[in-house]
């Protein structure tokens, strides 16, 4: 099914430098059509600069930019059929809504009567409406992002940029949004290419994710197969938190693997392939994959010390001591089966899955 | 490889003759005059104004030396000059001292209003300012005059019997300076007191200060580069100006400007020693603003 | 609200801004008020009356005035709409580009002719004039005050074309404006309170102006300032001060408009 969609943007071999700083280290990457394409990663690491040089602000120092298959590098960006959602918006001051709106559907030439309908149709599609004669400082921080939102869409782009555009907003409209743009990229078919830091956003609306630290690009997937799959350490920390435990294989058979992790700390996962006997590995195991069991139920069961506790109302986050001075994160959901927090000090058992840990080999 | 468009900013490929205009207007019409003038400097007098263009050094020994009246005596040092040069640096550092006496406590107190009374106080600094300079000395002169409203209304409640005697004198040309100059200082000093971030102060008063040590200790060295800006601002000004003293000093309290406009009007000028006077000065200016940049700069790195 | 104990209030500095003001508007105050004494003596208040007003107009020295008012004012005009123009284009050319080397050498440039003490650019550009034998009067007076009002019109406009971000630009750009577009629908509407109020300075620059004009001015040419000044070097007449009174009221006129304009532009501010 993959290989039958079309691609949108396709970055080959890109690099870039600001003088001596390399910012992009040879970025390879295809995005589809009508995919809502998220580049997520900590501020500095490249992302907007790559949404910069498909838009057209910053040029390209080696390699290509393709746009459906065809070159446009050589273009200055008011010929690039591509649009920007700024960050701060970039609503012009000076215009009504519908003049923003309509501005880039006169620069483009169209009719008036045509920009007066597409005008309407799209203040329509984010209930902008009444607020159309309405200067930019006069709308609130939601009904900004929307005029942006709609003012890039509005000339029918082939694909639609968005650099950071929510991070202006306070958390409730965020959340509020995020359904919203997600709605939107379905009725227009555009493709989005958004550009966030902030990791529960990418996974809340993204098809695909690209994780991008220091000018590289970590991992490609979706949501779940990087939050589950994370490909190297960089990955693992950024996106959720995670345990992440050095250890070295004791023991290799068909069925499963183990690991030892202190003296009289072994613990097994799954059979992974091509592991050494003694090769020296990182193993990472996530908070909420941990189960706290009573310390009887089975004898061979890990078993800890709480140490620090923090109630964080949907879960509780502990600390646990276990054998060999090792420090464990877990998450312990407050949910169906309400009961006490667990006191510190208390002796406790420890379970987890085989599947759910994670091997990266160091 | 395909020719990859170029990022630069929309005015960038314009900017030479952007610039153009300025550079010929400012080029041609001050700095090309400027440095006719050095030349000038260096030229021989005619007696009725103008030069010969012969090199000398008369100008500038004439400013320094005394030959007598055939030039023919030995040199013995000649203080009018000096005296004039002197003269005008004090006057011009007492206008300064007491523009900063008033203006600071003006414009400190102006930033600490709330912002509509802010801008209406500012505003009332502004108007004199935009106000004819000619006519703001003017009218000070009438003011202060020996039968002027001051003397006569003080006359009159039998607070003196005779006229102060203000005009013609130090003290007026220096009230003049001030007059002419006291908003040059309340803005720059408003503009960096406006900037100053007041949890500063607070967090001082947190830490035991009572408020004229968070003034001396906080507040001052943090808008110390507006008090610099607005001290040169008025200094400047007041060592070339030619208004106040005239109008307000009379012939004995020559200043500068008072001395170069001398040499050019009518014909008992002499054009190469006004020449050098205005070098002279024009250095003391870019010395005195040479010392301010690297003040600032200074004061921005640490 | 400001809490006593507050270094926003220290005392006696309220006393002192009152005084400030005090100074700066006693003698403007003092003069205007008698510039509507009825008695030719000027220090005795002998009633109201318009009689020097009327003489300003049709008295023996108006139409010396008038023909001052009108060079003051078309001088005025011009230069301020040249160095407008002028600096408009440099701060263009110095704001609104990619950084480059010697732009600070072009902010100094600039900025020159208020560095230069005015007496010392009224020698260099007497020399200059009578060296290129340029015949002194109207021309010479509005050719050295385009080059003094340049760096008045320069400094509101960088300052507004720095506050309008880079971003307004790119967005323009990307919403498939040419560069004169850009120019024309984005740029000159933003610029344009700092383009009025470069304007107004140089004009009011230009009109104030006296030490510079009375050196290039030539025999026979007067501004107002070289008139009045001319006037009182024989006493202050009451004539005088109803003269600087109407000028005073031109002045202060200017500065309302500007500071309503600037009133507007923070209500309308950029975000």
């Amino acid at each position: 099914m993959e290989e039958s969609q079309s691609v949108a943007i396709e970055f080959q071999k890109v690099v870039k430098k600001f003088g001596n700083f390399t910012a992009i280290h040879n970025a390879n990457l295809k995005i589809n059509d009508n995919e809502f394409f998220t580049l997520l990663g900590p501020s500095g690491c490249g992302k907007t600069t790559l949404l910069r040089m498909v838009a057209g602000f910053e040029d390209v120092t080696e390699g290509n930019i393709l746009l459906f298959g065809q070159k446009f590098m050589h273009l200055p960006p008011n010929k690039r059929s591509v649009n920007t959602v700024f960050q701060q918006y970039a609503l012009f001051p000076h215009m009504t809504v519908y003049e923003n709106v309509a501005f880039g559907l006169r620069m483009k030439g169209w009719s008036k009567g045509n920009i007066d309908t597409t005008v309407r149709e799209m203040l329509d599609l984010v209930r902008l409406t009444p607020f159309a004669e309405r200067k930019p400082n006069q709308l609130s921080g939601g009904q900004q992002q929307r005029a942006a939102l709609v003012r890039a869409i509005a000339p029918k782009p082939k694909v639609l940029l968005l650099d950071e555009p929510l991070s202006a907003l306070d958390l409730k409209l965020r959340q509020a949004m995020r359904m919203e743009l997600k709605q939107l990229q379905k009725e227009t078919g555009i493709t989005f290419v958004f550009v966030t830091h902030d990791q529960e956003e990418a996974l809340a609306m993204s098809d695909r994710i690209a994780v991008m630290s220091e000018g590289v690009i970590q991992q490609i997937g979706k949501a779940q197969q990087i939050y589950e799959g994370p490909k190297n350490e960089i990955v693992a920390k950024f996106i959720g938190e995670t345990n992440i435990l050095d250890a070295s294989v004791v023991g290799l058979n068909k069925e499963e693997t183990k690991y030892r992790i202190a003296e009289d700390f072994i613990i097994t996962g799954e059979s992974v392939e091509g592991l050494t006997k003694n090769q020296n590995v990182k193993i990472l195991l996530r908070p909420e994959k941990i189960r706290i069991t009573p310390l009887n139920v089975n004898a061979t069961a890990l078993r800890g010390v709480i140490e620090e506790s923090m109630y964080l109302g949907t879960d509780t986050e502990y600390q646990v001591k276990v054998s060999g001075g090792v420090i464990l994160k877990i998450r312990d959901q407050n949910g169906f089966e309400r009961r006490e927090l667990i006191s510190l000090g208390s002796h406790i058992g420890l379970s987890f899955s085989k599947d759910s840990i994670r091997i990266l080999s160091s | 490889m395909t020719q990859v468009y170029k990022q630069k900013r929309a005015f960038d490929s314009l900017r030479i003759w952007l610039l153009l205009p300025s550079w010929v207007t400012i080029g041609i019409f001050l700095l090309i005059p400027v440095g006719l003038m050095l030349v000038i400097s260096f030229m021989t007098k005619e007696f009725r104004g103008g030069v010969i263009w012969e090199l000398s050094l008369a100008a500038y020994d004439q400013f320094l030396f005394d030959r007598g009246l055939f030039g023919d005596e030995p040199p013995t040092i000649q203080w009018t000059y000096i005296v004039i040069f002197l003269r005008s640096i004090v006057q011009a550092a007492i206008a300064t001292f007491f523009c900063l006496l008033i203006g600071f406590p003006t414009a400190f107190f102006i930033a600490t209003r709330d912002s509509r009374n802010r801008t209406f106080w500012i505003f009332l600094v502004t108007v004199p300012y935009w106000v004819n300079l000619l006519i703001r000395t003017v009218s000070l002169k009438f003011l202060i005059r020996d039968n002027g409203p001051i003397n006569e209304f003080m006359i009159s409640l039998g607070l003196i019997s005779e006229p102060l005697g203000l005009i013609n004198t130090n003290l007026a040309v220096q009230l003049g300076l001030f007059y002419s100059y006291l908003p040059f200082m309340v803005l720059p000093i408003y503009a960096s007191v406006e900037r100053f971030n007041f949890t500063f102060s607070e967090a001082a008063a947190d830490l035991y200060a009572d408020k004229w040590s968070t003034l001396r200790r906080i507040v001052l060295p943090i808008v110390a580069p507006g008090i610099a800006a607005g001290c040169i601002l008025v200094f400047i000004p007041s060592l070339g100006a030619f208004l106040a003293p005239d109008l307000l000093g009379g012939a004995k309290n020559f200043m500068i400007g008072s001395l170069i406009e001398e040499q050019f009007k009518g014909n008992a000028g002499n054009w190469p020693f006004g020449a050098a006077a205005s070098m002279i000065l024009l250095t003391m200016v870019l010395i005195a603003l040479m010392l301010y940049t690297r003040q600032q700069a200074k004061s921005e790195l640490t | 609200m400001t809490l006593a104990n507050s270094v926003r209030s220290i005392p006696g500095f309220s006393i002192l801004a009152v005084l400030c003001l005090v100074i700066l508007y006693a003698p403007l105050l003092v003069v205007m008020v008698y510039s509507f004494n009825d008695s030719v003596s000027i220090t005795i208040w002998g009633g109201f009356s318009l009689r020097w007003y009327e003489q300003i107009f049709f008295g023996l020295e108006a139409e010396k005035f008038q023909k001052a008012a009108w060079n003051s004012i078309t001088i005025a005009f011009m230069a301020a709409i040249v160095s407008t123009t002028i600096a408009f284009s440099a701060a263009v050319g110095v704001v609104r580009t990619s950084p480059f080397k010697g732009k600070n050498l072009n902010i100094s440039l600039l900025s020159l002719p208020i560095m230069v003490p005015e007496i010392v650019t009224a020698v260099a550009t007497l020399i200059f004039f009578s060296m290129i034998s340029f015949k002194l009067g109207y021309t010479s007076i509005l050719v050295a005050h385009i080059v003094f009002c340049i760096p008045f019109a320069y400094l509101p406009i960088s300052a507004r074309i720095q506050s309008i971000e880079k971003v307004y630009e790119e967005a323009a750009l990307d919403l498939y404006a040419n560069r004169k577009e850009i120019f024309r629908s984005i740029l000159l509407p933003l610029m344009l309170p700092g383009i009025i109020s470069g304007f107004l300075l140089a004009f009011i620059i230009s009109l104030d102006d006296f030490i510079i004009t009375s050196f290039v001015k030539g025999a026979g040419v007067e501004t107002l300032p070289t008139a009045i000044f001319g006037s009182i070097k024989q006493g202050i007449k009451p004539d005088i001060m109803a003269l600087s009174t109407l000028l005073l009221l031109v002045s202060t006129l200017f500065v309302t408009i500007s500071y309503f304009l600037s009133r507007a532009d923070i209500k309308n501010k950029l975000n």
